[in-house]
């Protein structure tokens, strides 16, 4: 679980000291990183009239700027961190946020949604400073946290209406313990507001219990655990900083308990933080929609799409990678994961053979490219491939999906899983880290039981139909919809609205995975044809193992832009997206998860006849769930693979081996996995997932929810909340994150690739 | 049956922070500069029946100076306030310090183990920072505290 701080002041500097006060949020910054803490939040404050000047400019801050100022930092955080129980890899994220001090309710009435100053920050906070403002921030307000200054006498009473309304909306409120710690005087007067402290929290909790009885917060319950409160520093300086652990103990001066203290520190942040993001990047909060214009955005953000994990909340390019980043090499560790990337996607296309992928293979970027090569089937790229495919097939998929997901969100789910997932996958190759690789989740299993799948080259668009014959015929045998695949990958296409034309089952890589977007969608076509049930691909479950994994991430993704677009496209393209995506999805999972995943599952997609389909079936959802559980560990392929390939197979059948884990992040879409019934058709709504989806298992993501013919938004909706529950739960770890797809009948589950 | 139960911290303290590059140590840690420090903010924090409770098992155990970690123990009761009065702390003498409670044990025992390990990783951290300046000298010290560790009792 990671720790945050949400409450940096950030000063306008005027340019006379622009560089002390630079300087004095870099130490603060590595203090905080040291202290074990994996995210901050710049606080800028403001009063009375809003304007355009007040869009953020704050610029976040790079490692190379940290590790100027303190060159041992990595190996003090990797301390630090073991000692506080956070993975070492998890990112460090910032994010920036906006205070407006409020005096009137005409102030308080310019923060709503569609304000766009206020778009520009990450996080929004509204500071009251009389009744009526604190009634009308508690009402009606869209804000995130509602912070009250207790180290004065408060102007205001504090009701519990009031409360209770705020509470319900999903604001938070926050306690700042700068004060504490500053000077006596404020101590003295925080500790005696320290009553009205105390009846928030009993508030918030008896609020929560009753509200736990209405059936319209019971996301909000599921989501904040009945905990409204969160804790942050306000330090100005690096002396008022203090740990975590430090900090809930204080806070039971004020008398909030231990457990509570400890909530308030790094769950409810987390899950302020990605409701937040969730807000601000999803239109309505469930669709994403991003302007996806090629495959370097993905590259250049940190995965972040839809994740369900903190990778939502993580600001572009700022989720350094600890262990990663901090080694000296962190330039051209970033570089090399970047031409890894594209190294993969690119050789995977070209060059998929048609023989059985093998996952172990996959495992690292170059190999997986040449990997990928062999088996064709490599799922897909994970990360990559995902989203890439996504994009590409969204269009195709779209088509296909069309019942499936279309949810716009869970494309942009899928996409931004994916891109996190590539990105990761990026990351992991950069860093070889075992868990980074989503993309090798891509169940190799797929990659060889769909000779096709090679199809990285049909990727391209253009042997697509030969894939699709080859998956066809693995399909048949598997039962596997190719579908799912298609659909799959037109997910990703989708989100990859350049790539509409092109699946490239990018590998891992985040561009990669763009392509594969586009990519997917044909494949989807081709495989939709081949299935006549195909319609539903993704419920199919078929044989995709990767692709679909793979390809309903991405699909979900592109599906979402796409979907008017190609849909034959798609199908064609989805079907070797998915296979491509599987075959990079395969290899990241061997990266990960190791071979033996892999293997198994590549056992089963060899075997193609129903009955090993149906093995494989259940290995893959098995993979799928070890994947969910995995995902929670890092470094974990397997899971990652598992679930990847489970959310790529959202589509179809995928073969679960996938690290469908790493997808999981990625793929919201539920993975169809109708493997048993051969082909079956997702049936809009439904949760492509055969019962092998493991997902459900693992708590991460969606679990795959079995073919479920219930509304696929059930399981959306209980893969969103899994996701949070395991976002939340989830150590920073990137793990893919599933993007349940509302809409549409399908739930991708992109999983995002673990990024570590 | 021992009646008195306590509770054993593993302390490292962050001195002045706001120096750029570790520089050479403006203060010198000892068993009697952290006490004190924290006697006073038991003091201002909790007053006088504040301190006088606490007293009683307030102990400074063990410092090293090179790594900055420190054993302090507490009484079971206490113990939450000797640590948010630590927590408090911010200055010894005239450092700004910060202290960061690494571990929290019923037993000396586990204390030692968990003192033992973060020692380790600190005087690596020590020596990448200090480069090429080490001295025998430090290695020496080094030993003798651990040493001082192993034969901690409560």
């Amino acid at each position: 679980m990671g720790f945050f701080d949400l409450n940096i002041p950030y000063v306008e500097s005027p340019p006379s000291n622009a560089t002390t006060h630079k300087n004095a949020r870099v130490k603060i910054v590595i203090k905080a990183m040291e202290l074990g803490y994996t995210g901050v939040a710049y606080n800028r404050t403001m009063k009375g009239v809003m304007s355009d000047r007040d869009r953020c400019s704050i610029p976040l801050l790079t490692l190379a700027a940290l590790l100027k100022l303190a060159p041992s930092l990595s190996a003090s955080v990797n301390f630090h961190r073991d000692l506080i129980g956070v993975p070492r890899c998890s990112p460090f994220r910032q994010y920036t946020r906006l205070t407006v001090f409020a005096d009137t309710i005409a102030q308080c009435q310019v923060l709503n949604s569609g304000n766009p100053v206020l778009k520009t920050y990450d996080l929004v906070a509204v500071r009251p400073l009389n009744q009526s403002a604190f009634d009308h921030a508690c009402e009606k307000a869209e804000v995130d946290i509602i912070s009250i200054n207790f180290a004065e006498k408060l102007p205001f009473r504090l009701k519990l209406p009031m409360i209770k309304a705020a509470i319900e909306r999903g604001v938070y409120f926050e306690l700042t313990y700068s004060d504490l710690i500053l000077d006596v005087q404020l101590r003295r007067q925080m500790i005696s507001n320290a009553k009205i402290i105390r009846t928030i929290v009993n508030l918030i909790v008896a609020c929560i219990n009753l509200s736990s009885k209405l059936n319209n917060v019971q996301l909000l319950v599921d989501w904040t655990r009945g905990k409204n409160l969160i804790l942050s520093s306000g330090a100005s300086s690096v002396t008022e900083l203090r740990g975590p652990y430090d900090v809930a103990n204080l806070s039971s001066l004020l008398g909030i308990s231990m457990e509570r203290a400890k909530a308030a520190v790094s769950k409810n942040c987390r899950a302020l933080i990605s409701n937040a993001l969730r807000k601000k990047h999803f239109h309505r909060e469930t669709i994403r929609v991003e302007p996806i214009s090629s495959g370097e955005q993905f590259d250049s953000k940190e995965p972040w799409s839809g994740d369900w994990l903190k990778w939502d909340p993580i600001s572009s390019g700022e989720g350094d990678l600890q262990l990663d980043d901090m080694a000296e090499s962190f330039t051209a560790s970033t570089k090399v994961s970047k031409t890894v990337k594209t190294i993969n996607f690119a050789s995977v296309i070209d060059s998929i053979p048609s023989h059985s992928f093998r996952v172990n293979d996959l495992i690292y970027g170059t190999q997986a490219v040449s990997h990928s090569r062999d088996s064709g089937k490599s799922n897909l790229f994970v990360a990559g491939a995902n989203e890439k495919s996504v994009a590409s097939n969204g269009v195709s998929e779209n088509r296909r999906r069309l019942d499936i997901l279309h949810e716009t969100d869970q494309n942009s789910l899928h996409n931004a899983p994916l891109n996190n997932q590539s990105s990761s996958c990026e990351n992991n190759r950069e860093s070889g880290s075992p868990s980074a690789f989503p993309e090798t989740i891509i169940n190799t299993e797929d990659i060889e039981s769909q000779p096709t799948i090679i199809e990285e080259d049909d990727v391209a668009e253009k042997s697509f139909t030969a894939k699709e014959t080859e998956r066809d015929d693995q399909n048949t045998k598997h039962g596997i919809s190719s579908h799912a695949v298609d659909l799959v990958l037109s997910k990703e296409i989708v989100k990859c609205p350049a790539l509409t034309g092109e699946i490239e089952l990018g590998a891992a890589c985040n561009v990669d995975n763009k392509l594969e977007g586009d990519t997917l969608p044909d494949t989807f076509h081709s495989s939709a044809h081949h299935n006549e049930e195909s319609k539903t691909a993704e419920s199919s479950g078929v044989d995709f193992d990767s692709q679909n994994v793979a390809m309903g991430e991405v699909g979900m993704k592109i599906d979402i832009k796409d979907r008017e677009d190609a849909s034959v496209a798609l199908d064609n393209v989805s079907l070797t997206d998915n296979v491509i995506e599987r075959e990079h999805f395969r290899e990241l999972v061997d990266v990960v998860s190791g071979q033996n995943l892999l293997q198994g599952s590549h056992d089963e997609m060899d075997n193609k006849n129903g009955t090993s389909f149906a093995n494989h079936e259940t290995e893959v959802t098995m993979e799928e769930l070890r994947d969910g559980e995995r995902l929670r560990e890092p470094g974990d392929g397997r899971l990652l693979a598992d679930k990847i390939s489970i959310q790529e197979s959202c589509t179809e059948m995928i073969v679960k081996d996938d690290s469908s884990v790493a997808n999981h992040e990625a793929c919201e879409e539920v993975m169809v996995e109708k493997q048993k019934n051969g082909v079956q058709f997702r049936e809009p709504g439904e949760r492509l997932i055969t019962g092998q989806n493991l997902f459900l298992d693992s708590s991460k993501d969606f679990s795959v929810k079995e073919n479920s013919s219930d509304a696929n938004q059930e399981g959306l909706d209980d893969a969103k909340m899994e996701e949070q529950i395991h976002g939340e739960a989830d150590s920073e770890t990137d793990r893919p994150t599933l993007v349940p797809c509302v809409s549409g009948k399908y739930y991708f589950l992109k999983s995002l690739f673990y990024q570590y | 049956m021992v009646g008195f139960k306590n509770r054993y911290m593993v302390v490292e303290v962050f001195l002045d922070p706001n120096k750029e590059l570790p520089v050479d140590d403006p203060v010198i840690l000892t068993q009697f500069n952290v006490s004190k420090a924290i006697r006073d903010s038991i003091l201002v924090n909790f007053g006088e029946c504040g301190l006088a409770s606490s007293l009683g098992s307030f102990q400074v155990k063990y410092v090293n100076p090179i790594t900055k970690l420190c054993i302090i123990r507490a009484s079971r009761e206490d113990c939450q306030k000797v640590w948010s009065a630590m927590t408090m702390v911010r200055s010894i003498g005239n450092c700004l310090v910060l202290f960061n409670v690494l571990d929290l044990s019923g037993s000396i025992r586990a204390c030692k183990n968990a003192a033992l390990k973060c020692e380790e990783v600190k005087f690596e951290h020590y020596k990448l920072a200090v480069g090429a300046r080490l001295s025998a000298d430090v290695t020496q010290h080094m030993e003798n505290c651990l040493e001082k560790i192993k034969i901690l009792e409560h």
